[in-house]
């Protein structure tokens, strides 16, 4: 079973317009997708009401499409009633941020309150990774000292020039993991060595990108020296530990 | 085989392995140059061992030299030992060098490469020091060297690209880590006359970067990315 961990449902940002949920699901019916954690595309640039839209593009897909809430840190106190809504009333399960997109520092004080929310709720968060100055893995690696039990993937796992710095970071922390959409083939064969594998994720940014996009992730990790269980892991087990796909 | 790679770096000692990668993807040609501590600090010998394999590859490997630009007249002064070598264009760095776009400090190197007709590779997406618009700039500068955009401003500049390459007549892209969607994208606003195949092998997959430039439509002159317009940004040198 492969679960797409990095997705990013319909919705319109600039020149970029997302894929359609009929669409999308036949795209991942031919390229071998069972279920997709899916994220808004345009609620990074505003967030009002990107959630409630979010979910109900996943209507009549359930099984097969997860939700992950955003939140605007800007908006103060806000973006933790707007996490809390979207969890407990909506049912999305997880939180998904674009640092950079929504241009908010890690170190802001509100977007500290969502994360010990997510904390409470029991979901990960996951980041878009790789592109200073907001969204760099040291950064990242800075949250999870402040939050050993708050679950951090890095989407991306720190893109080209980071991704040193995504390995050191989910070496030294054991709530960091990886998922190296995009990352250097080379990268990605340094982190299978180095860290547990347990922590390596697997997305495709679909919805950013396209069909073709996935099948490359797809036999990227097919290519990779790595046993038929732990293929397994990366394709499917490693985030059923931490994404409550109950349905 | 007849697909030229732009892109390559020669691990010291390892041609070997290099032509048999070649050799299992269909690659003619390769322009290769020395690795990172190389491309830093170690020239010279970068480009001595690189110049070798030419020399014992001409038909399957161009070479591209290295200089860093912290080395001032000698660096230039190597360059032309390169040249003397067989090498036939420049490789620049600059976040391994450790040199903005808009140093002064650049341009000696680049009028080198002007009056020997090389073009001129810079690894290009990091951001301060290597972006797509600052290399623009550096080729409106120097309108008759031709330049290429290595690893196509990979991942935060997708916006600035066309631009780029619609300003400079003289700057192509080349395809490694850009996400196959993008390139479609970016061929319909800037033309497939600008992209070159590379695979920044042995960093990214050969297999996956040659698998990604056949997924793009049908529509898409593969043999002008794999093969013809890297000629033409060869020009005389190759």
């Amino acid at each position: 079973m492969i679960i797409d961990c990095h997705t990013h449902l319909f919705g319109r940002w600039l020149n970029l317009r997302g894929i359609r949920p009929r669409d999308f699901v036949r795209i991942m019916d031919e390229t071998g997708i069972e279920k997709a954690c899916v994220f808004t595309l345009e609620g990074f640039f505003d967030a009002r009401g990107a959630n409630d839209r979010l979910l109900s593009l996943t209507r009549g897909f359930e099984g097969r499409l997860y939700p992950f809430a955003t939140v605007d840190p800007h908006m103060g106190d806000q973006a933790v009633r707007d996490l809390r809504r979207a969890v407990l009333k909506l049912g999305m399960r997880g939180l998904k941020v674009h640092p950079w997109l929504q241009a908010f520092s890690l170190t802001n004080a509100y977007f500290l309150k969502v994360v010990e929310e997510a904390i409470r709720l029991n979901i990960p968060i996951i980041f878009h990774s790789g592109s200073p100055p907001y969204a760099c893995p040291t950064q990242i690696g800075n949250l999870a000292r402040k939050f050993p039990e708050a679950k951090l993937i890095l989407g991306e796992a720190g893109l080209k020039d980071l991704w040193l710095d995504a390995l050191a970071v989910a070496k030294k922390y054991q709530n960091i993991y990886l998922c190296p959409a995009a990352s250097p083939f080379s990268a990605v064969k340094e982190m299978i060595s180095t860290i547990p594998i347990g922590k390596l994720l697997f997305g495709t940014d679909l919805g950013f990108s396209q069909k073709e996009e996935v099948l490359l992730e797809i036999e990227k990790i097919r290519l990779l020296p790595l046993t038929e269980k732990e293929r397994r892991m990366v394709f499917s087990e490693n985030i059923m530990t931490l994404v409550n796909f109950d349905d | 085989m007849d697909i030229i790679d732009c892109a390559c770096t020669l691990l010291k000692g390892r041609v070997r392995e290099l032509l048999v990668e070649m050799d299992r993807h269909g690659i003619e040609r390769a322009i290769i140059a020395p690795e990172r501590n190389f491309i830093a600090v170690e020239n010279k010998s970068g480009n001595s061992y690189v110049a070798a394999a030419v020399s014992h590859h001409p038909d399957r490997l161009i070479g591209f030299a290295v200089a860093s630009p912290w080395y001032g007249r000698k660096a230039v002064a190597e360059l032309e030992r390169a040249f003397e070598l067989g090498l036939s264009g420049l490789k620049i760095f600059p976040a391994v060098q450790g040199f903005i776009l808009a140093d002064p400090q650049i341009f000696p190197l680049i009028e080198f490469a002007e009056k020997v007709g090389w073009p001129v590779y810079c690894v290009t997406g990091t951001p301060i020091c290597a972006m797509p618009l600052q290399l623009a700039e550096l080729a409106e500068r120097y309108p008759g060297v031709n330049f290429i955009m290595g690893h196509g401003g990979f991942c935060d500049f997708w916006n600035d690209i066309p631009d780029a390459l619609s300003r400079c007549p003289n700057l192509f892209i080349e395809t490694s880590y850009v996400l196959p969607s993008q390139i479609s994208a970016w061929i319909k606003e800037a033309g497939i006359m600008k992209f070159v195949f590379g695979s920044d092998f042995p960093f990214s997959s050969l297999d996956l970067e040659i698998k990604k430039i056949n997924l793009l439509g049908e529509a898409v002159d593969k043999q002008r990315i794999f093969r013809r317009n890297i000629l033409r940004a060869l020009g005389k040198s190759r």
